[in-house]
């Protein structure tokens, strides 16, 4: 099964072998080719290709757009960027200039008619129409981050930020265009992915709209028979495999659950994107190496790579801190013992080397060295791995123990899984000045505020002075106030089933044998099994259970030649095999990994899921909180 | 900040009450919100409408807005939703200027049958935008006021004179 990010990379590999079609054979030197792309193509290309990929597909030099080139004769240029005036007039004045010798043009998303004929037009003006060899609609406007989740925008994502899309005073042009930047990125990953989903989606909010706008666009694109991209086509199947059952679109709006953006995470990819600000896989972390002349701590900033080439990462990304933290220290245990045997081979080599007459020891150990050096460069490699990861886990380590993370994501749980005891009452937490700095304490509080049912005025007031007391801004709380009201108004309810966690036992190991992590005084806590509301919704639609919530969403299939009326919604289906999860106002990590549980629940057997998770832009908390601070400003 | 979102007309029927005109400004929410909210408020002005005695004004706290309603001695009714922070006497003004305005545009006898289709007032829309800025009426106010007092002076002084000043 191709993901969705192979076909991705399958693609941009295609467009930067000058799009012809990849032979196996190692042909020789592959053709030197410049890159030269635009925010938005470098935003999707990072994540994606390493530098070093690139210079093995013959990539020598990779530039911005937008900044100051030389011209470079005789070489071909990959140009990778979406088709807007901007990025047309510079392409044009590129031309002008003569820089390069052949242009290869790839839009990102499809270049409208109108653009093409200007650029026609500069092309002819410059008097270099021959040299432009090949101009592609790539169809590749999002990011894929992991092999099942992906994200619209990075740079430029206020755009379509949350605050963009709820904030108030918003004209409707303003919100035709968001809608549609979000749907034509949509359909980019259905065109990549070469499937037409059934859709189904909430009413009344954006999701709705998206849901509509995307229905309409790949209906259309269906019907043009001359252009469509949906042609199934058997020979293009990887292995003749048919994929009879089609996916659901499961489109969502951020209002549906508003307690899981904020709240504290103490899953390893979560906390890094939450304390470490994880972008587009990487994580620049502060390490300590050594004392400056000044005495002080010398500190220098490493960037770290967390993709998929990390086996580490892969088999971690989603476990709880502690166990990421115990198994650092097996890996290391582990790397060590690889170390000593190498070391003993050495020693052992060196006393055969000086004798001659043990020549048959040397073939034995001649396959022993052998071994050890064909897996020297392994070693380096893990041994680079847990280098990073212990500097990465230290530095998470760090803030957890700050903030205090552990109490109030224990809390947290507790207050999301409606427990019926909290020891601690929030208000101790909230006037405890080791608990987290102000804004995990707004945090707090807004997650025990949206998951109560009622909190009384003078309750609310007393709150919020000791909010006000321990510095926090107090804007996102009026923001939450009237949200809470609209959506009583609107009739709908948030529930947290499950969930809470437990404590396990200090785990000895790691104290006794004085490893750099000391987690003395952090919790060991384990999160219990349970769904968070998106993925609750995503159940229930798979498995086609008719719940209060989803059974007004609305249902759209767009092979359909008719626009279907919700109400006559095809209920003798199977379950859907496969779901793509879209959240509309911005996603995270703590979604993405509780989707990746559920889908590891239900591995193995006839019932086997896959589901990919998307969102317009990934918010860590500190992000959203700024924008729910933005809107409650406005309402003043 | 003082926000007025919506003004309706309604005609007070004995078993319930009838829409003649409506006029809303919710841009202040967000795009999405904007039809549950109308929906909303239109529910509120009904009901309200259909509780309050003929002859009667009232200012009902709900939720997050200031409803008044004034149900003339006609029955013809308006309502007037707002924040909590615009003033009263102004919202009541309003009410009263607005019916009178709508009596003298739309005859009493389309009242009881009349629909939003039906009845033509473009003018409520003028009069929402303008109110939103209570100062405005209020400067309003004081000038009628002022008026009105004077008119009285003038009246008493020169009724010997039978001599009656119009100022309008």
């Amino acid at each position: 099964m191709v993901t969705l990010r192979e076909k991705q990379i399958g693609a941009l590999k295609q467009m930067l072998n000058l799009n012809q079609p990849q032979t196996k054979t190692l042909a020789g030197e592959p053709v030197w080719k410049i890159l030269i792309y635009d925010r938005c193509g470098q935003d999707i290309i990072s994540p994606l290709v390493s530098i070093k990929e690139l210079r093995e597909l013959g990539v020598t030099l990779h530039v911005q757009l937008h900044s100051d080139r030389d011209p470079i004769p005789d070489v071909p240029a990959v140009y990778f960027c979406l088709p807007t005036e901007e990025n047309l007039g510079r392409i044009g004045q590129d031309l002008q200039n003569n820089l390069y010798d052949t242009y290869h043009l790839n839009f990102i998303s499809p270049i409208s008619r109108q653009r093409l004929e200007d650029l026609a037009a500069a092309a002819l003006q410059a008097n270099c129409v021959s040299q432009i060899q090949k101009v592609f609609d790539q169809y590749l406007n999002f990011i894929s981050l992991e092999d099942d989740m992906f994200i619209l925008k990075h740079q430029n994502s206020e755009a379509i930020s949350y605050y963009a899309i709820n904030r108030g005073e918003i004209k409707d042009t303003e919100m035709e265009t968001i809608m549609d930047t979000i749907v034509d990125s949509l359909f980019s990953v259905f065109a990549t992915l070469g499937t037409v989903p059934v859709i189904r989606s909430p009413r009344g909010n954006a999701a709705e709209m998206v849901a509509e706008k995307l229905d309409k666009k790949l209906r259309e694109n269906l019907r043009d028979t001359r252009n469509s991209l949906f042609l199934m086509d058997a020979a293009s199947q990887s292995g003749g495999h048919f994929n009879f059952q089609r996916p659901v679109l499961i489109v969502l709006d951020r209002n549906v659950d508003m307690a899981t953006p904020l709240h504290h995470t103490w899953t390893y990819q979560a906390l890094a994107h939450d304390v470490l600000d994880l972008t587009l896989n990487r994580v620049v972390v502060e390490e300590n190496v050594g004392r400056s002349p000044a005495g002080g701590a010398k500190m220098k900033t490493r960037a770290c790579d967390l993709d998929s080439r990390d086996r580490f990462w892969m088999a971690h990304k989603g476990s709880p801190f502690p166990t990421v933290a115990e198994a650092i220290q097996e890996e290391l245990e582990q790397y060590r013992s690889s170390e000593e045997e190498v070391k003993r081979l050495k020693a052992s080599m060196g006393i055969d080397n000086e004798s001659d007459a043990a020549f048959s020891m040397v073939t034995d150990n001649t396959a022993r060295l052998t071994s050890a050096v064909n897996s020297l460069p392994q070693l380096l490699d893990k041994k680079r791995l847990i280098d990073m990861h212990t500097t990465v886990a230290s530095a998470i380590l760090n803030y957890i123990k700050s903030r205090r993370l552990d109490t109030l994501f224990e809390f947290e749980e507790k207050v999301m899984s409606k427990a019926a005891n909290l020891d601690r009452s929030i208000m101790e937490l909230l006037t405890d000045s080791d608990a987290g700095n102000p804004e995990d304490k707004m945090r707090l509080f807004l997650i025990f505020y949206i998951c109560s049912h009622s909190v009384s005025k003078d309750e609310l007031d007393r709150y919020a002075t000791a909010l006000q007391n321990a510095g926090c801004d107090l804007q996102p709380l009026s923001y939450i106030k009237r949200w809470k009201a609209y959506a009583k108004m609107a009739a709908s309810s948030n529930q947290y089933v499950g969930g809470g966690t437990k404590t396990v036992g200090m785990f000895s190991k790691l104290v006794s044998q004085g490893s750099s992590f000391v987690m003395e005084g952090v919790k060991n806590l384990v999160i219990k099994r349970h769904n968070l509301p998106v993925t609750r919704i995503v159940d229930e639609i798979m498995e086609m259970k008719t719940s209060q919530e989803t059974e007004d969403y609305r249902y759209f299939d767009p092979k359909q030649l008719r626009v279907t009326d919700s109400s006559q919604i095809p209920r003798n289906r199977t379950p859907f095999q496969e779901a793509i999860v879209f959240m509309v106002g911005g996603g995270n990590y703590i979604e993405y990994q509780n989707l990746v549980d559920y889908t590891k629940g239900k591995a193995g057997g006839p019932t086997s899921k896959r589901v990919i998770y998307g969102a317009s832009t990934l918010n860590n908390a500190k992000q959203f909180l700024q924008q729910l601070s933005l809107l409650g400003q406005e309402l003043q | 900040m003082v926000k007025l979102y919506a003004l309706n007309v309604l005609f007070k029927g004995p078993n319930n009450a009838i829409w003649l005109k409506s006029a809303y400004d919710l841009s202040a929410y967000s795009f999405f919100q904007r039809s549950s909210v109308q929906e909303f408020m239109a529910f509120v002005s009904k009901t309200i409408v259909e509780r309050t005695q003929t002859a009667a004004r009232q200012s009902v706290k709900e939720g997050e807005y200031m409803c008044h309603v004034y149900v003339r001695g006609d029955n013809l009714a308006g309502v007037l939703i707002s924040d909590h922070d615009y003033p009263h006497r102004v919202s009541h003004t309003l009410i009263t200027k607005v019916l009178d305005d709508f009596a003298l545009s739309v005859p009493a006898a389309s009242w009881p049958v009349g629909s939003e289709a039906t009845i033509s007032f473009p003018q409520l829309y003028t009069y929402l935008a303008k109110y939103q800025n209570p100062r405005e009426a209020d400067a309003m106010t004081k000038i009628q006021e002022e008026l009105d007092e004077t008119k009285i002076i003038l009246v008493r002084d020169f009724l010997g004179v039978k001599v009656i000043v119009c100022m309008s």
